[in-house]
Parts: C-alpha cells; structure tokens; sequence
C-alpha cells in the first residue's frame, strides 16, 4: 500500500533524524502566546542549505556532549537569516556539533519568524521565544548534567540580534508562575555574537531585518528598544564578538557599537575583527584564517 | 662601521660540538667546554647588529649622556644615543620573504628591553614562522641630547627601514614586504611611521636614503594612538614625546588616527580590554580610522591580558594573538603574492 509506505519512511526519517541530537522539545506545550491562527507552512529553503522559512511553532533541539569531559557549560543557539528564514545548519547543527566536541552543551533554538499573520505583536516574537529556551536550559540543568549559571547564548546575524537582545532585555523569571519553566531566569550567563546585526539606526542596521522585526514603521521608542547597543547596563552579561571587516551585508559597525557600549559599562567583552571572511561564514570550517575563530572562542569560554 | 656581525654559524657551531663530543671520552673536562660554547652561541643568535647611521646621528646634539641598561624584574634601556638594528634571520629553506621591524615599548621615556617580552624573544618566534625580525633600538626623544626631541623616534624608524630594505637582498628578504611593529609607545612610533612615510630621497648620496620608508605592514600591540581625543585623558606619553605646551597641529600631526591616508598600510591591532595604562579606545580610535579609508584591518581585543603582555607564553588565551597574527601574515602574504 502506497500510504502505508509514506507512512513507514516518516517513521524511518524521523528516527534517523532524532539519533542527531538527544532531545527535541517544543517550546510551549499548550498554547503558544502572542499567536494567531494563520495557514503559514514551514518549509525549507532549498536555496539556502539546511534553512527553513514560516516557523510558527518554536522548539529547541538539545546536544549534550559526553558528559566524563563536559565542561558544564551550555549554549542556546539562535541561527541567522534576516528574520525571514532560519539558517538552521551553518548557524545550527553545525556550530552544536562544535560545541559538544569542546565539551559544552548545545541547544539549537528554531524561533518563530516575527509575521505579521502568525503573530499578535510581531517584534516580541522571536525575543519571547529565545527568552524561553534559556529558561527552559535552566529547568532542564540538573537532567542534562548543565550548571544553571552557565548557560550563555551564540546567535549569527539577525540570529546576533536576538542573542544581543535577550542579553539586554531579560528578567529574574516569575516566582509566582504556575508554570515552572517561566520561574527560571532569562539572564544568560554569557553571549556570543557573530556577524550580529546590533543596531535598529537605518545607518549601518541590515534594513530587511529591521523590517521584518519592526515593521515598516517603527516608532523612536521601538527602534531604540531593539537598538541593543542602547541597551546596555552595568549587569549585561561578558561578550564574545566577532565579526569580518569586509562584511558586506551587515556592516562591522554594528560589532564596534556593542564593543564600545559594552567597555563603556565595564562589561567584560572580547572582540575579533577579521580582515576578510564577507558576511555568513559560520565555522568557516574550510578556512584556516576565519575557523580561528572558535579556537578563540573556545580560549574565551574556559576563561570566564 | 661597527659590525659585531659573528663569522661563524650557527651550523659550524654545532660541528664544533659534534667534534668536542667525540673526544668526550677522553677529557671530561671537555664537557665544560660544551656547555660554554653552546651558552655562547645562545647568546649571540642574532645574526647581525648594526648602527643605523654610519657617520653623524641626524638631529643628535652633544651631551654627557650615554647609553643605561638597567637589570631588575625588567630590563629597561634609557638614555639611548647610539640607535642601532638587531638583525634575526630565519633559515633560509623556509624563509617567507617576510621581515617585521620591532620597536619595544615604554612610553618614550626608556626602551622596555627584556628578551621575553617585547623585543628578542618577540624576534624569534617569527622567526620559528619564517620571517625575518628586526629589534629597533631607537633614540628617545630626549632635550639634552636631541635638537628637536619629537622628531627623533620617527627618524630613526624611518632610518631602519629604509635599512632593511636596502640589504633586503643580502638578507633574503621581499623589500615589497617589510613592515613594522610596536607595543605601547613603540606601537605609537610604528602607527606613526605607517601613516608619515616617505618615497626616500632620490638624489641622496647615501643609498640607504634613497629607500623608501613605507612599512608593508603594520603590527600595533596595545598602542598609544591618539593625542587629542576627548575620551582620553593627556598621557605621560604625550608629555614625554611633545613636552608640556604642545601646539594643536603638533598634537594632530601625532594623532595617528587622524592621519590615517587611501595609501596607509593594512594594519592588525591587538589590545586588552583590561589595559589600565593605554586604554582600548586608542585601538578602537585607529581601527574606525582605517576602516573609514577602506584599508584592510584586523583587531583582536581580548577580555584580558592587562599592559604589556608581550608573547605571554603561559596564558593560552592571551597567547592566541600569535595565532591570530600567523595567520593574518599568511593572508597579506598571499595578497601582495596576487598582486
């Protein structure tokens, strides 16, 4: 029976699909918040390797490393792709894979898109659900062998904005919450930003971020909300930040500002500005001179 | 000239060893004669030394002065009047064509001599990486013993690198690709020489005045940058180099970041962001500056490492500057290369 086939290979695809990491979550058991009803299928991106575009339901997908040589410490990572799709492999799997190897935890974050048509209010969308996932880290601490005040956030792009944004804008959690996970703090204990989009300032902000996040007519309040580098306060978390000086897409600006906000509020904060490596290198695994970079983010992590 | 240059290698060192190491058998005494010969030639690694200036030191005046070397926790140098090149060599086999003029620190008051930190150890580990290093003793610019004290770092920069590019031949070196680095002060002077150099002096009869004195490259570690930015405070530095009423278009000329050109060289910059003596801004101020010229740059501001971190062999992580720059050289190598 032909249904029956499709039915088998489901079964078989997802397994094999499952083995990758060790557990995949939705974010939200029952409803999802700040939500509508719409008919947005997500699908992949098949001109982008490994993205996906219309996300509406948000998980996480959890890599934990050989726990005899893990270091205890854990990343939320929030993938790239301008808020309109998710580089769910170069900025996802690929940088979770890395992680485990140097013995630190990986959590692949698949945020909902800020659409207009899935979401209430839109530009609270993505910051919401990154804001979970780092709770959901914490809850989760004692079972996958993680230490709670070690749980940091790496995001690539628009994927940088959002880490940047949940290292600036986050709570002590709800005491009174019925629901545990919410009782976690959203602080990460330290944030990664790669290639970050940072600022919301039409100057140097990449414009189809800002876009799809704002809308096309954000308010001062709004765009200075999201502007992360006038964010920042004297309990922003340490930062790791890297960035190419050829970038074309998103300028170095950005990764300057945030330095700059960061020093000013005496926050700890290491920065890396490659001569060349152009905008979206990931890993950058076939490139001696960008892959450098996680070997200084490697000598970062073990000395915080 | 004087010229301590050593007559023989480091190769007929070693025969001289291997012989000595036959008759071990017969005079034990001979193992003290090993170990002298070996601690000798350890000492004397570099390959040359040279004065930068055969005949008269340009902008010198007479003085009492002369040359201290003071030996504590660190070694300092003051009162520098004879300013002269240490010349290290890589093996030719695997010698990259690459040389780095290095100017040591310490806030043009004294020159920051150790071996381990900015200056002979800083020179072999290039050349552990196939370049060719040069330690630049320069003078310091002293009332009593320079006639415009400013100008004397920069002349004697200048001078050692039109130096090197003249025996580039000789010392198997690319003249297309010799460039400069500084710590500290010495970062000052190098950023200074990379935006205030000229073609040479094409009618000079002397042929070394007739080189170029553009650096390829530069190298700034945690550097003194800027004299006027309103972020920063005035800096001994500053005293020390422009004296105590500097005019305004002294300070500017000596603002690096403000004379950044389309044809400054492409530069790589590391700091610490814990620096408590030359603050980061003073990186971050020249970076803005090259990159609004569109001049390829590289910056790795680590979280630590405080002032003076030199090689820092024993933080991995402060160390990784190393790597960082490795592999920034092979990167400029390779540009020059497709060119």
């Amino acid at each position: 029976m032909k249904l029956k086939n499709i039915f088998l290979l489901t079964i078989v695809f997802n397994c094999s699909f499952l083995s990758a990491q060790d557990y995949k979550l939705k974010l939200y058991e029952k409803s999802i918040p700040n939500s509508k009803a719409n008919s947005i299928v997500e699908k992949l991106e098949t001109k982008y390797e490994g993205a996906v575009s219309g996300v509406t339901i948000p998980e996480i997908s959890v890599y934990l490393p050989t726990s005899k040589f893990s270091t205890g410490q854990a990343v939320v990572i929030c993938p790239g792709g301008g808020y309109w799709i998710e580089s769910m492999k170069l900025e996802g799997t690929d940088i979770a894979q890395y992680l485990n190897s140097i013995g630190v935890a990986a959590i692949v974050l698949k945020y909902r898109l800020p659409m207009p048509e899935s979401c209430i209010e839109q530009y609270k969308v993505p910051l919401m659900d990154a804001q979970r996932a780092v709770r959901m880290v914490r809850s989760n601490a004692v079972k996958w062998k993680i230490n709670p005040n070690k749980v940091g956030i790496i995001g690539f792009s628009a994927g940088g904005h959002l880490a940047a944004t949940v290292a600036t804008h986050f709570d002590e959690g709800n005491k009174t919450s019925i629901d545990t996970i919410e009782k976690y703090s959203s602080r990460p204990d330290f944030m990664a930003l790669i290639y970050p989009v940072i600022s919301m300032a039409d100057s140097i902000t990449h414009k189809g971020s800002k876009r799809l996040l704002l809308g096309n007519s954000a308010s001062p309040e709004l765009v200075n909300l999201f502007s992360n580098e006038l964010q920042v306060k004297e309990n922003t978390p340490p930062a790791f930040i890297v960035h190419a000086n050829d970038d074309s897409v998103v300028p170095v600006e950005n990764a300057i500002l945030m330095y700059e906000a960061l020093h000013k509020k005496k926050v700890p904060c290491e920065i890396h500005i490659l001569s060349k490596g152009e905008h979206g290198f990931g890993l950058g695994a076939n490139d001696d001179k960008v892959n450098n970079w996680t070997v200084q983010f490697r000598n970062w992590l073990k000395s915080l | 000239m004087i010229k301590f240059c050593h007559e023989s290698s480091p190769a007929k060192a070693g025969q001289a060893i291997c012989q000595l190491k036959l008759n071990y058998k017969q005079m034990k005494r001979n193992s003290i004669l090993i170990l002298l010969i070996s601690f000798a030639f350890s000492l004397q690694s570099q390959e040359y030394k040279i004065p930068l200036y055969k005949g008269e030191i340009p902008n010198s005046k007479p003085s009492e002065i002369s040359e201290r070397l003071v030996v504590g926790e660190y070694t300092w140098l003051y009162d520098v009047t004879n300013p002269d090149i240490s010349v290290y060599l890589p093996q030719n086999k695997y010698a990259t064509g690459q040389a780095v003029i290095i100017c040591p620190g310490g806030g043009y008051r004294l020159l920051s001599y150790d071996n381990y930190v900015e200056g002979t150890d800083v020179a072999r580990f290039f050349n552990t990486i196939g370049i060719a290093a040069i330690v630049l003793k320069y003078r310091l610019p002293s009332l009593a013993t320079s006639i415009e004290p400013h100008k004397t770092p920069l002349l004697d920069a200048k001078r050692a690198l039109r130096l090197v590019r003249y025996n580039a031949k000789k010392w198997n070196i690319n003249p297309d690709k010799i460039g400069i680095m500084g710590f500290s002060a010495g970062g000052h002077l190098a950023s200074t020489l990379g935006t205030h150099f000229d073609n040479g002096n094409s009618e000079s009869k002397d042929s070394v005045e007739m080189q170029s004195c553009k650096p390829n490259f530069m190298i700034l570690m945690y550097p003194v940058i800027s004299f006027t930015d309103s972020t920063l405070g005035q800096s001994r530095t500053r005293k020390t180099l422009l004296g105590d009423n500097p005019s305004k278009d002294l300070l500017i000329y000596y603002s690096n970041e403000l004379q950044v050109k389309d044809d400054t060289p492409p530069c790589f910059i590391a700091h610490a962001q814990n620096d408590s003596i030359v603050s980061v801004r003073h990186s971050i101020l020249m970076y803005e500056a090259l990159n609004k010229k569109k001049i390829s740059s590289e910056m790795h501001l680590l979280s630590e490492g405080g002032h003076g971190f030199g090689l820092s062999s024993s933080n991995k992580h402060i160390a990784s500057w190393k790597n960082s720059l490795e592999l920034w050289l092979e990167k400029i190598d390779n540009s020059i290369k497709n060119k």
